[in-house]
């Protein structure tokens, strides 16, 4: 059983399966990615990184259809399912706790 | 489209990508190279798309893996060994201790190996650098020390090449107290082009090129200089030989040259500055006082060697004589392939090498046949194990496969523990041996090696005990498990303990002979009284002229018995031959003969009887440079017996033969007594006297030293140098002793792996006949009886290997003892005491592990079926 925390990388590229909402393979996730995050991640990290997320549970893939684009092939789509939504959620849940405890001085500016 | 991305990426991609993710990869990928040929053009987006194929490979997508099951199947195999493994502890640490001590063995020695073969390699031209040796063509002998003229003649006909001259001279360096620096070499200004050492302070390429010009290194800088940047400093240096003096600045500060060269050094002095001190002498062939190096680029030595006859002709005239010659040595071959070059000590040999690596690879054979011996022998007790796989059905490769990777499991991780355990007493055996060994000189493709070695070797003693394995019955087999035939004493198993006890015998008779022959040449009577003899160096040659004086200050000392004056240590390389004739010899070459400078106390105190003649008088002038006391080995060769009073030319002049003196050994027995000649010389020559020979009566030596030593600080502002004779002669067979110890430490291993083994075997073996012995112990067996029966076999193996080792240990003995002058005899008993150690632990194992199995109760044993 693979654990079910989730990892920095993991946790944007579940973000970007969500945003793409039913859309997310591997070159729109990499795209989506490299616009909001300024992040160049190649095709296979993306690839094994939604691997990993399936295999945890928080993102499904089905099947898409093949376009002569692709050399024939079909996608694979990604979409966010209730486990992964939930954990997103928990997480920033957990961020925003942690942000309402931080001081002021612990910058140490003022 | 006409892009399309290479083929060839393509099939590598569907090669390594399993069905179930091809699509989605490869997809993707295409879509991403037809973005990029709109981008940036075919020629990078196919680049891009070869990169991002290599790079998409994926453990979780290899299509070997898709089929889970196998790997499950290899955690299984893994998990079943390590609890079989821990299930019968005494076997599996004896098998694991075997082969843990034998590739220990093998390992140590290839370190061994590894650090003689680095000898001299520090340098980046050495693959192009040349020795020039003298060499006689009529007697194929050959020598490092040639003249001045050798090196630039060479230099002159064959101007491609660089020519490096090196000569030794002992300086005296310094104002106020000169430090004594023996190390002193004169060079050419070519030696850091020639040589590779490490430069700290100074430039290489120019620092020897002007006179008086002083290269030294880091530590004398810092004994002299008392920093380690003396650059440009001015200092005396006092020429040892010929008390001349030098003003020489410091032109370059080096690195002490690593213990590892041939070429060592403290101090360099520029060439010109010996060209001064020496004038014509260095236009003489004949002056041979240095070693001629030569860098010979684009491998053109043939072409030199080829020249040499006619550059001696065009120097020497069409009559030179035939003895002279030149040879040309690779600088790679100097320290292992020397033995043959007078005053060259190396300890290197390659014929040790030889000899180490052969017993390197014997003991780790033996622990490796230990190992599939005791593994195939361990079949009997997974019976079970293999009955259930069969019948789950398991195919005959899968338990092969499961067994191999046991045995390359096993082999590893001894491995791994050998090498910790030799890297845990690396100093102390170092110390041991005085060897200089690290794992530092292991390079990463050595490491490489080993772990490579390792594996393949597991996979060789794997495939045995493998294949035993997958010979077994299934269960469904009813009573098959009794009668299966790896029980039994198969060929093989005979062959490997025969091969055991082979190679045990062999290294014990190496043993026994190697230390009987190092005790014979400790206690060989030398012919010279060498117990509580002081020997003292008097290097000074101020000292040396008064020696006389020193000599008789030291003889009132009491419990000084006597005192003598000569011109060699003891041992002594004997370093002044000379030539010897007479009226009527009939010779047409006169005979070498060893010159040595004594007094007249000389013979008395080392008591060496004079067979004939008389010793020579007290009287200088009687007997200096007129008279001679040959050896018997000289006098024996003039073939006469009236020679004695009549006159022999030595050296061109006349002298008449006063006495006889009995044969005694001034060097070590690696060579006979040789023809010597006694005369009585004053101070300032070459042969004169700068020893003085003290004979003790004490048992309070410290005591007597220190009034030695308050003497000599009235005559001398140096430290006493002192020696006992004794200790010199033993110390000179340090490499006999080193020799001894290694060999001896090795056999000590190879019969503890084979210990094991035997202890491994017996074991099994009287597991299998437990019922058998229990029920003759119920009707009466004695011990002895039951000891025949678990022994008669081991015997017979036993008794077919002494057949083999003995005659080749005896030949490779006596190849060995040829090397010595004087050596033992090998007769019988050596041979018999070592087949006597082996027999004599082999029944002791047996009858231990019969004690262990006789103590149980033979009821017991017959109620468990």
């Amino acid at each position: 059983m693979k654990g079910t925390n989730l990892g920095e990388f993991e946790e944007l590229i579940l973000l970007a399966v969500g945003i793409l909402n039913g859309e997310a393979y591997g070159i729109t996730v990499m795209d989506e990615i490299a616009t909001h995050t300024n992040r160049k991640a190649s095709v296979s990290t993306i690839h094994a990184t939604l691997n990993r997320l399936e295999k945890k549970g928080f993102i499904e893939s089905f099947k898409g259809p093949a376009s002569p684009v692709r050399g024939g092939r079909s996608k694979r789509l990604y979409r966010i399912n209730l486990a992964g939504e939930q954990t997103l959620r928990r997480v920033r849940e957990q961020r925003e706790k942690l942000w309402n405890l931080m001081p002021k001085t612990s910058f140490g500016y003022e | 489209m006409n892009e399309q991305p290479p083929k060839w990426a393509l099939w590598f991609l569907e090669k390594t990508c399993a069905d179930s993710f091809l699509d989605e990869l490869e997809g993707d990928l295409l879509e991403l190279f037809d973005r990029d040929v709109a981008e940036f053009g075919l020629p990078k987006a196919r680049r891009k798309f070869i990169w991002n194929t290599f790079f998409s490979l994926r453990w979780y997508r290899l299509p070997g893996f898709k089929h889970l099951q196998t790997m499950t199947m290899y955690n299984h195999h893994l998990k079943v060994a390590i609890r079989h493994a821990a299930k019968y502890k005494s076997a599996t640490t004896v098998q694991f201790l075997g082969l843990l001590l034998g590739i220990a063995a093998a390992f140590y020695i290839g370190l061994f190996l590894k650090s003689e073969l680095a000898f001299d390699q520090m340098h980046t031209q050495s693959d192009s650098l040349y020795r020039v040796l003298r060499y006689d063509p009529t007697s194929g002998t050959r020598g490092q020390a040639t003249s001045s003229l050798h090196g630039a003649t060479l230099k002159e006909e064959f101007p491609f090449i660089s020519v490096c001259r090196f000569g030794n001279d002992p300086v005296k360096i310094g104002e106020v107290k000169p430090i004594l620096v023996e190390d002193f070499f004169w060079a050419d200004s070519t030696f850091f082009e020639l040589f590779t050492f490490k430069f700290i302070h100074g430039d290489p390429a120019t620092c020897l090129d002007k006179v008086n010009s002083l290269v030294i290194t880091r530590s004398k800088s810092l004994q002299l200089f008392n920093t380690e940047n003396a650059l440009g400093k001015t200092i005396k240096v006092k020429v040892y030989d010929g008390n001349q003096e030098f003003i020489m600045v410091v032109n370059g500060i080096v690195e002490d040259p690593p213990k590892n060269s041939h070429i060592q050094f403290s101090g360099l002095g520029a060439m010109a500055n010996a060209e001064n001190l020496y004038g014509n002498l260095l236009t003489q062939w004949g002056f041979s006082w240095l070693r001629t190096y030569i860098q010979v680029p684009d491998n053109r030595i043939a072409e030199i060697e080829a020249g040499i006859p006619t550059l001696l002709k065009k120097r020497l005239g069409d009559d030179f004589p035939a003895q002279f010659g030149m040879a040309f040595q690779p600088f790679n071959k100097v320290y292992l392939y020397s033995q043959d070059i007078a005053k060259s000590s190396f300890a290197g040999s390659i014929k040790n090498l030889t000899i180490f690596a052969a017993i390197g690879i014997l003991i780790l054979l033996i622990s490796l046949m230990n190992y599939v011996n005791l593994a195939t022998a361990r079949a009997v007790t997974r019976t079970k194990e293999i009955g259930v796989r069969k019948v789950l059905g398991s195919q005959k490769g899968s338990i092969i496969s499961q067994f191999m990777a046991e045995s390359i499991l096993f082999m590893v991780v001894s491995g791994l523990g050998a090498i910790a355990l030799v890297s845990f007493f690396l100093p102390q055996l170092n110390s041991l041996v005085s060897l200089d060994l690290s794992l530092g000189l292991l390079t990463w493709s050595d490491w490489a090696m080993i772990v490579l070695a390792l594996i393949s070797l597991g996979f060789m003693v794997g495939i045995l005990p493998a294949l035993a394995m997958a010979k077994l019955p299934s269960l469904s087999d009813n009573n098959s498990t009794i009668q299966f035939k790896v029980t039994q004493w198969s060929l093989t198993r005979k062959l490997f303990v025969g091969v055991q006890y082979a190679v045990t015998l062999v290294l014990l008779v190496a043993t026994l002979v190697i230390y009987n022959q190092y005790e014979y040449l400790k206690n060989f009577d030398k012919g010279f009284d060498s117990s509580q003899l002081l020997h003292l160096a008097v290097d000074d040659r101020d000292v040396q002229d008064k020696l006389n004086l020193l000599k008789e200050k030291i003889s009132q000392i009491p419990n000084v018995l006597a005192v003598t004056a000569t011109g060699e240590d003891l041992p002594s390389a004997l370093n002044n031959t000379w030539d010897l004739n007479w009226n009527g010899s009939n010779l047409k070459q006169p005979i070498p003969i060893d010159i040595i400078g004594v007094d007249q106390d000389y013979f008395n105190l080392l008591a060496i009887d004079l067979k004939a003649g008389r010793n020579f008088t007290n009287d200088y002038i009687v007997d200096s440079a007129r008279s001679v006391i040959l050896n018997e080995k000289a006098f024996s060769l003039i073939n006469k017996s009236d020679m004695l009073g009549q006159q022999v030319t030595i050296a061109g002049r006349a002298r008449t033969i006063i006495g006889v003196a009995e044969d005694h050994h001034h060097t070590t027995l690696h060579a006979q007594v040789a023809p010597t000649a006694y005369f009585i010389f004053p101070s300032g020559a070459r042969v004169s006297p700068d020893n003085l020979f003290i004979k003790l009566k004490t048992d309070n030596i410290p005591n007597l030293l220190s009034e030695v030593e308050e003497i000599w600080q009235t005559f001398s502002p140096d430290p006493l140098v002192y020696n006992f004779v004794d200790e010199a002669f033993a110390a000179a067979y340090a490499t006999e002793r080193k020799f001894s110890v290694l060999i001896g430490a090795f056999t000590f291993l190879a019969i503890i792996i084979s210990i094991i083994g035997l202890f491994g075997l017996i074991n099994f073996v009287a597991q299998l006949k437990l019922k058998e012995i229990s029920i003759r112990r119920i009707l009466g067996a004695t011990q002895f009886s039951l000891l025949h029966l678990l022994g008669k076999d081991f015997l017979k193996v036993f008794l077919v290997a002494l057949l083999i080792a003995l005659p080749t240990a005896y030949y490779f003995a006596n190849d060995w003892l040829t090397n010595y002058a004087y050596h033992i005899e090998l007769n019988g008993t050596l041979l018999l005491l070592a087949t006597f150690v082996c027999i004599g632990i082999s029944i002791l194992v047996i009858f231990y592990q019969l004690l262990r199995t006789t103590r149980r109760n033979p009821s017991e044993v017959l109620a468990s079926e």
